[in-house]
């Protein structure tokens, strides 16, 4: 089985801890005068979310996960998982509901997003920083409203509800930013 | 180790002002060794001897050794009669990596006769004044066990591995395993961490009286039979280790019995064991006079010089990364 010493410690590695699949978010060297040298490290359990800190002792290995990033395009849901299929391989496969999070709420059929996969098996789904949705209902705006910079919900195609502004009408496509989940601009024609 | 782009990354890591102020503390500290009657001197840096010492590796080149210290050279000429002596020059030590260590780095050591640890301590003070040109700059003093007793109200000489292990629990720090119940490694690991950070922000604090455990080459004093110490000290600034120096071990025997036991360490720790410096042995029996001796690091000392930098990087020309 692969593994990694401290000295190859580096943000975005990615190891085991605890029978779960870790990402190094930071890793300080400390040595203090002629002791022991430890490395103390951030991690991120990529199952979890949750950010830990571990220390190891130098010259310490742990075993390396097998995850990696790929670039997958999203096909349809059943309900219970979601499809993605490598554009490559043509091979698809199913990701839980739990490994798709946050993000299915800005999965939209034929996107490119990016989905980890740990031991060949879906762990979690990033979707684009920017998408673009089309608005399937809002209230209808008042024209001549943009300066006052008021908001209104409006329900995506996705079923994603987000604030736009007053002037945005049903139908038209918006950008948005997932990371903030905020609307981003008009989409032109 | 190396990516297609850190090779097309030619420029030094650090900008040609920070170099010529360097350059100018450098010239500086030599007049200071000058004017002190010290004289300077060059080592071998490949030798067929190396470090024993189980957490400090060295680079091993066509059956030779880079220094991780000039510390047996520089004893050997005492030995051999030299007086007081000091040398500037690179040091070699694998593995040892971050915003505080470069594998490659340039150390200051210097070495006086018929004194001890503790009036070393005062001219590594004297020294510090004259380079920051301001003789209100002082080094705190406290030994070791009133250091962790001051900051963690454990009592060393009569505490185990347990009472370290859930002090550092307590303040945050996790705790390897494989640590858990190693009284000096315990203490290595507060002494990096928590402790490190208990320190005085911006100001330098000298710790002395070393657990007799981690005495390295330094001598002993058995006077107190509950808490035998080494005569060694580190200088810090604020959390950041600057110095550490000895009241010297003269002992050969008793120096080699160190050395054996740092090569059987190692080979418990299934790291490789190390030539013992038979030369600097002999010379410890052919008598090196009493003398005490530090090593400075000198780009952490232009870190706290120039205030405005604020990792190794920037004070050396090429950084490890792009040597």
């Amino acid at each position: 089985m692969a593994s990694y010493s401290t000295n190859e410690f580096k943000g975005g590695l990615k190891i085991m801890q605890d029978g779960d699949p870790c990402s190094i978010v930071e890793n300080e060297f400390v040595k203090p005068g002629k002791g022991q040298a430890f490395s103390r490290v951030k991690i991120r359990n990529l199952k979890t979310g949750r950010v830990v800190e571990k220390t190891f002792k130098s010259g310490e290995t742990v075993e390396a996960a097998d995850v990696m990033d790929t670039n997958m395009q999203y096909l349809y849901t059943d309900g219970e998982f979601w499809h993605f299929m490598d554009p490559n391989s043509f091979e698809q496969m199913g990701a839980s509901e739990t490994a798709v999070g946050d993000a299915k709420q800005w999965l939209k059929e034929q996107d490119t997003v990016e989905v980890t996969l740990w031991n060949g098996v879906p762990l979690s789904v990033t979707a684009p920083n920017f998408v673009e949705l089309q608005i399937t209902q809002t209230d209808p705006g008042l024209k001549g409203d943009t300066a006052q910079g008021g908001t209104k919900p409006a329900t995506m195609e996705t079923g994603a509800v987000i604030k736009v502004p007053l002037f945005i009408e049903e139908g038209e496509v918006i950008k948005i930013d997932t990371r903030s989940g905020e609307y981003a601009g008009r989409v032109k024609e | 180790m190396q990516d297609s782009q850190s090779l097309t990354d030619w420029r030094p890591s650090a900008d040609v002002i920070t170099l010529k102020r360097r350059a100018e503390i450098i010239r500086r500290l030599r007049d200071w060794f000058y004017q002190q009657n010290i004289l300077e001197v060059e080592t071998p840096q490949l030798s067929c001897g190396a470090t024993t010492d189980p957490n400090i590796e060295s680079f091993g080149i066509n059956g030779r050794y880079l220094r991780t210290s000039a510390e047996f050279a520089l004893k050997r000429l005492l030995a051999a009669g030299c007086p007081d002596v000091y040398e500037l020059g690179k040091v070699f030590r694998c593995d040892e990596s971050g915003r505080f260590h470069n594998p490659e780095f340039t150390m200051l050591e210097w070495y006086r006769l018929g004194i001890d640890h503790h009036q070393l301590i005062s001219e590594t003070e004297q020294l510090l004044r004259f380079l920051h040109k301001d003789d209100s700059v002082n080094v705190e003093r406290i030994s070791y066990r009133d250091f962790w007793m001051q900051n963690t109200n454990i009592d060393l000489a009569f505490a185990g591995a347990e009472q370290i292990a859930s002090w550092l629990v307590s303040a945050g720090i996790d705790v390897p395993v494989s640590i858990r119940t190693n009284f000096d490694e315990l203490q290595d690991l507060a002494m990096g961490t928590a402790l490190a950070n208990a320190m005085i922000a911006d100001r330098y604090t000298c710790i002395y009286d070393y657990p007799a455990s981690q005495a390295s080459l330094a001598s002993i004093d058995r006077s107190n039979p509950d808490w035998p110490v080494a005569n060694r000290f580190e200088i810090y600034y604020g959390s950041v280790e600057l110095a550490n120096g000895f009241y010297e071990l003269t002992d050969g025997a008793e120096q080699l019995t160190r050395f054996e036991a740092d090569n059987a360490a190692r080979e418990k720790n299934n790291q490789e064991s190390r030539p013992i410096d038979q030369r600097f042995i002999e010379a410890l029996y052919s008598g090196l006079p009493e003398c005490a001796g530090v090593a400075v690091g000198v780009d952490r000392l232009m870190m706290i010089l120039l205030d405005d930098v604020k990792s190794l990087q920037e004070i050396v020309s090429f950084n490890w990364e792009r040597a």
